[in-house]
């Protein structure tokens, strides 16, 4: 899966967004395309170089990674012993497997009202709501990955005397590795799609908040600076952990059969 | 077979005990927890008021042609790109460029756009689900077996019945799936986007309840939106096994 994603998001077609570039430009200035909302590319690099030298583009944009990663750690530092858990440990897949079932498909955005009351409006709810969000993703491709792992792999290591601790760690953890990286590069993007959200309906710092604040001015540069940056961030987020992954899994077939 | 349902689902009534025993006991504040039968109990009374349904009804409705419109043109989008060249060289740069970009995060633009009315919803839903259906109906489509297209080519086929009759059958396992994800996002936009501006809706209900201090009914409206969700999911997951039927089961 994460492959072929890699064939879409590559960089190869750079020279067609060079393209398209100019051809929003074009269209932007010939008013093709009402500049207002879209302003061509070359004044919002203008406005994109003066919100950096002021410092602001920055702290927005440092807040929200900051909220995103937090998220995202939280989220794994739960999610992967849960998914471990259940597919080891029979009691806690009869509890948390109808849970996570049901909740899946629940849209968790929702809960950002309770979230509110109960977190306040700063940093802690806004992580909380993020780190849930990504949860379940993460919880079932770990509860799969290590209940689909090679019984002939963990046969080999009982019959050569590992004890359970060294099985679970040294044999079973590490085969689901794999798909629990999968599990979280899918929720990478969900992951700063809810941060900025949350920003938007709190306000405060962060790009949500920077691009609400600049759309009740109609500030349409900033706001489209605001889209563009926060895209960036997700952007590279995905990329570096593409590459993380290949790093983590030298070891792993996928990584020599990739080209 | 229905004691088998109750020891599955005993963890929910477990959490839904525990939840009303907290409350009971004094351990959480009934101010910031209502009681699980107080939530219940307001469900109640805003369903036998038409209240609630008809806030669902407004949101089914945006959601419905929203994600509707995203599907019919997400995948004639992604197979018509994994098919002809010139379609793929021409959206391939602005699929890519979008790709990553929150929707969510134009909504100032799109307000000033389109006007604070149920088409900004619908345009928000419909922005927000297209680029994931484009993008997994175009792996789809690209992923068909080149032996199955070619023995056809090679019988005869022409090209648009081998897009009928090979391209899209084989390809509709992972399309179906693809939109499946699609689905459970378009609600995280709808609910996103009432929440953002919208006076009408299960989202700003829900919103609005909080913000009124009416906890038991934000609480209500947010066990229906999830209940909306997971109702969604499992009817096209029905609907997709039925698509399917003809598939070999394992």
């Amino acid at each position: 899966m994460s492959t072929r994603w890699n064939a879409i998001l590559s960089w190869r077609p750079a020279y067609s967004v060079l393209i398209l570039l100019l051809a929003w430009e074009a269209a932007s200035r010939l008013a093709l395309v009402n500049p207002y909302f879209l302003p061509p590319p070359s004044i919002l690099i203008q406005r994109a170089h003066h919100v950096l030298l002021d410092g602001s583009l920055l702290k927005h944009m440092a807040a929200t990674l900051w909220r995103a990663l937090a998220a995202l750690a939280l989220c794994v530092v739960v999610s992967v012993p849960l998914g471990v858990a259940m597919a080891r440990i029979r009691v806690v897949h009869w509890f948390f497997d109808p849970l996570i079932s049901l909740g899946f498909p629940v849209p968790k955005v929702a809960l950002w009202p309770i979230f509110v009351l109960w977190f306040g409006f700063h940093d802690q709810s806004k992580v909380l709501l993020t780190a849930l969000a990504c949860a379940f993703p993460v919880v079932s491709a770990t509860h799969l990955g290590t209940q689909n792992v090679d019984k002939f792999v963990v046969w080999s290591a009982l019959n050569l005397g590992t004890g359970p601790h060294r099985l679970l760690w040294k044999v079973v953890f590490r085969a689901a590795v794999p798909e629990i990286l999968t599990g979280i590069q899918t929720v990478l993007p969900i992951a700063f799609i809810v941060v900025v959200l949350t920003e938007m309906l709190s306000g405060g710092v962060g790009l949500g908040a920077m691009i609400m604040y600049a759309g009740r001015f109609a500030d349409m540069q900033t706001v489209l600076i605001g889209v563009i940056a926060a895209s960036l961030l997700g952007f590279g987020a995905i990329k570096l952990f593409e590459m993380m992954r290949y790093r983590l899994l030298i070891w792993h077939q996928e990584t020599s059969a990739a080209p | 077979m229905w004691l088998a349902a109750c020891a599955r689902y005993a963890p929910l009534l477990l959490v839904a005990a525990g939840w009303e025993l907290a409350v009971l006991s004094g351990a959480i504040s009934p101010n910031f927890l209502p009681r699980f039968s107080a939530v219940i109990e307001t469900l109640w009374e805003l369903l036998r008021s038409f209240e609630l349904p008809g806030e669902v009804g407004i949101s089914l409705l945006r959601q419905s042609i929203g994600f509707g419109l995203a599907v019919v043109f997400g995948v004639a989008v992604g197979v018509a790109m994994a098919r002809l060249r010139l379609v793929d060289r021409a959206l391939r740069p602005l699929v890519t460029l979008c790709y990553p970009v929150p929707v969510v995060a134009l909504f100032p633009v799109l307000v000033l756009m389109v006007g604070l009315d149920d088409r900004l919803q619908v345009i928000v839903i419909l922005l927000g689900s297209i680029l994931p259906t484009i993008v997994s109906s175009f792996n789809a489509a690209r992923g068909v077996d080149q032996y199955l297209i070619w023995s056809a080519r090679n019988l005869g086929t022409s090209s648009r019945r081998t897009l009928w009759k090979i391209v899209i059958p084989a390809a509709l396992p992972e399309i179906l799936s693809g939109i499946r994800t699609s689905l459970a996002f378009s609600f995280v936009l709808l609910v996103a986007a009432e929440q953002l501006g919208a006076d009408r809706g299960i989202g700003a209900f829900a919103l609005r309840a909080g913000q009124n201090g009416f906890y038991p009914g934000m609480f209500a409206a947010i066990l229906t939106i999830g209940l909306m969700g997971f109702a969604a999911d499992r009817i096209y997951l029905a609907l997709m096994r039925w698509m399917l039927r003809w598939q070999e089961q394992e």
